[in-house]
């Protein structure tokens, strides 16, 4: 597999996983003694999200065996923009002009750091 | 008994305390952040050098040594992810994104050290830009709350 398919999948597993932990541990019930504990935790949004949290390091390292560490590393910033489209687009949040003016200058950010300029 | 006697001076010395003894937490938890993402970091890299046959450790077999890189991995993911949820206890949003995006500066400088890649002026400004997308946007995370407040005060009122 590419490396760079990797990392998008990376973003992409980490904001998932992000969207859908914060769904599913709304659902968790605690006052009910244990059993309805662990039970409450078994729902498809936090099982599914605990899946991808599991699963982005994986490719994390795996991209790692091919590129450098900088450049790995700079990709997490896109968590920002597919965080903000996912929450828009799932959660009906409101994107504002800072909401677009910070995606730009990220996108930005990482055009120029993976352009090189020596 | 001397020492359970409470001198009325005693009192205004508290606040100030107080309001230090934050801080610090704040300054520990934010330092402990940054060792965490870097160490994960570090960690995730040598897992794949090892895992691409590179030499990092000689003596040790590369199977087990990538898997102990890789349980590195998961437990400084981890723990910084537990030390964000207790750093935005105590911590503005606003504040507490633009102050982990220093990351960025960290790990190129941990990669330019510890990796030898190149330090180019593309990956300084492109961290520099990154950093102010973060910022912008966590402001636009406070912006957005308070409309959504401003529009559920409206609505009560419209029901009253």
């Amino acid at each position: 597999m590419n490396p760079y398919i990797a990392l998008f999948l990376m973003v992409l597993l980490n904001t998932l996983g992000q969207l859908l932990v914060k769904r599913g541990a709304v659902r968790i019930e605690s006052h009910l003694g244990r059993a309805q504990l662990i039970r409450s935790m078994i729902n498809w949004p936090l099982v599914l999200g605990g899946l991808s949290v599991i699963a982005g390091p994986l490719l994390y390292m795996y991209a790692l065996t091919k590129v450098d560490l900088s450049v790995g590393y700079s990709f997490s910033g896109l968590t920002y923009l597919l965080v903000i489209l996912g929450g828009h687009l799932l959660l009906k949040e409101r994107i504002t002009l800072y909401h677009v003016c910070g995606t730009l200058s990220i996108l930005a950010g990482l055009a120029v750091w993976n352009m090189g300029f020596s | 008994m001397k020492s359970k006697v409470q001198g009325p001076s005693g009192r205004p010395d508290k606040l100030p305390d107080k309001r230090a003894y934050k801080k610090n937490t704040v300054a520990i938890l934010l330092l402990l952040s940054y060792l965490c993402l870097t160490a994960g970091q570090v960690s995730a890299k040598l897992a794949g050098m090892v895992l691409s046959s590179k030499h990092v450790i000689s003596g040790i077999p590369s199977p087990q040594l990538a898997l102990a890189f890789a349980f590195g991995t998961y437990f400084f993911f981890l723990l910084r992810g537990l030390l964000w949820v207790f750093l935005l206890r105590k911590l503005k949003l606003v504040l507490a994104y633009p102050l982990m995006s220093i990351g960025y500066i960290l790990v190129l400088a941990v990669s330019f050290l510890f990796f030898k890649e190149p330090l180019t002026v593309g990956k300084m400004a492109g961290a520099l830009l990154l950093m102010t997308g973060v910022s912008l946007v966590s402001y636009g995370e406070v912006r957005q709350k308070k409309a959504v407040e401003r529009a559920a005060e409206r609505s009560a009122e419209k029901e009253l």
